[in-house]
């Protein structure tokens, strides 16, 4: 069965073009069962991977790698480092400002598409109005449109910056061992902010962000409070997407499909419980 | 009554006959099955999507990932396999979002999610498939937005569907 799948999906890429047959052919090869992938109980490789740092981290491969990931990472010489810091991304450049560096461990280029899920989550109730709507003459109450906007606004900060936040740095201060070997220059590693610093900006996040997502159930008259509890389980998934015992992300099927409906569905739902009721049938396709 | 016996119709999808001599068979209709496993599968079908689109950033830290013993899926199925987990987590959802709309009766907007379901697909045929290694950040950065604006359009669908008609 499992061969009849992969034999429809290769000639499903052979329909696509004659340069992609021959790589399809040598994939054949690949999917025969390797001794060298199919090590048995290595799916849940938990005890083991402690080990396995430690044992990489005196390797001399290793510390070659750590200077390749430093020249990886150096400062861009494009005039764009400083903003880099700032969004999050590689090739920042080192700061003192505290603040900059919290707003570094949230990671802000992440939580754009959880703003576009929100937006989507608004669209998709049915019930978002706008200030002056081209389309329909009886959306035109600006106040209404107004109000709307401001919702939607603070729908974003609470999925963005506080519960995206929350989750970057949860997801740093976990991974704070594994990358004083692999990426030194983070900012829990290298020692830019204190333990103590990073704590607080957890709790402060995680409870601004459930404190928002409960203001906006009062602001949306709810009887239930549908975002909050929505915060709560994507606070949940981000905490053992990151940390111990399960940490989701070591496994590629958990992880990888937190990852992906949280970024997908999470917001959706949030936007669409702000504005309507998760009455319409979104679970169909979310 | 026909030369069949009675005839139930049971919205559990399965077709109930009562014979002349009143011993009793099942049909299974399949297109009530297939209807049935599209409800059970699609609630997770935008998720799954986005567990294909998580896969393709692991695809630059297969060597890191296996000396550390993360079980990322292209170091437990190998690249071959997980590129093709990957392309189809990513097409086959949208494709059954495609068709919920449709069947929702909303041709329109099922058209408009397919035209942006292509252009996924031929970025996938010129780019991911043949090595998504290489590819990856530029795979992601040409797709990506069809994705994002195919969710944006399903969403628009949702939101303008008359669900109580």
């Amino acid at each position: 069965m499992k061969f009849l799948v992969f034999a429809t999906a290769l000639s499903a890429a052979t329909a696509f073009s004659p340069a992609v047959q021959t790589a399809s052919r040598t994939s054949t090869l690949g999917m025969l069962p390797s001794s060298k992938l199919q090590q048995p109980g290595s799916f849940y490789p938990f005890p083991q991977q402690k080990q396995h740092q430690r044992e990489s981290l005196l390797t001399l491969e290793q510390a070659g790698k750590t200077e390749e990931q430093k020249r990886l990472n150096a400062e861009a010489t494009d005039g764009s480092a400083g903003v880099r810091q700032l969004l999050g991304l590689k090739g920042a450049s080192g700061s003192d400002n505290i603040w900059k560096i919290r707003l570094q461990l949230t990671k802000p280029v992440t939580w754009i598409p959880l703003v576009w899920g929100v937006m989507c989550g608004a669209a998709a109730s049915g019930n978002y109005h706008w200030m002056w709507n081209p389309l329909d003459e009886n959306d035109r109450n600006v106040m209404l449109g107004l109000e709307d906007a401001a919702k939607g606004f603070v729908a974003m900060i609470l999925a963005g910056p506080l519960l995206t936040g929350f989750t970057q740095t949860i997801n740093d201060w976990y991974d704070r061992e594994i990358d004083a070997i692999n990426e030194p220059y983070r900012p829990i590693p290298s020692g830019a902010i204190s333990e103590g610093q990073v704590i607080a900006q957890i709790w402060v996040l995680l409870l601004a962000g459930l404190a928002t997502a409960y203001g906006l159930d009062v602001w949306a008259g709810h009887d239930t409070p549908t975002v909050l509890y929505l915060s709560i389980f994507g606070s949940f998934i981000s905490y053992i997407y990151s940390a111990p015992p399960l940490k989701l992300k070591q496994n590629g099927w958990a992880g990888n499909y937190a990852l992906g409906a949280s970024y997908i569905s999470l917001p959706w739902w949030c936007g669409q419980a702000v504005f309507g009721d998760l009455d319409r049938p979104v679970y169909f396709i979310l | 009554m026909n030369d069949f016996g009675r005839f139930v119709y049971e919205p559990a999808r399965v077709y109930i006959f009562i014979d002349m001599t009143h011993k009793l068979f099942f049909i299974i209709d399949m297109t009530h099955i297939l209807f049935f496993i599209i409800l059970i599968v699609s609630p997770i079908l935008y998720s799954i999507a986005g567990l294909g689109i998580a896969i393709v950033n692991d695809f630059k830290s297969i060597e890191g990932d296996r000396e550390l013993g993360l079980q990322s899926l292209p170091v437990a199925f190998g690249a071959d396999k997980a590129k093709w987990i990957c392309a189809g987590s990513i097409t086959l959802t949208q494709l059954g979002v495609a068709g919920y709309l449709a069947s929702i009766n909303e041709p329109i907007y099922a058209g408009i999610l397919l035209a942006l379901i292509l252009p996924q697909i031929f970025f996938q045929a010129t780019l991911l498939i043949p090595d998504p290694i290489e590819n990856d950040v530029k795979f992601q950065a040409s797709a990506q937005p069809f994705l994002v604006f195919g969710i944006l359009a399903t969403a628009l669908c949702v939101g303008h569907h008359d669900f109580s008609a």
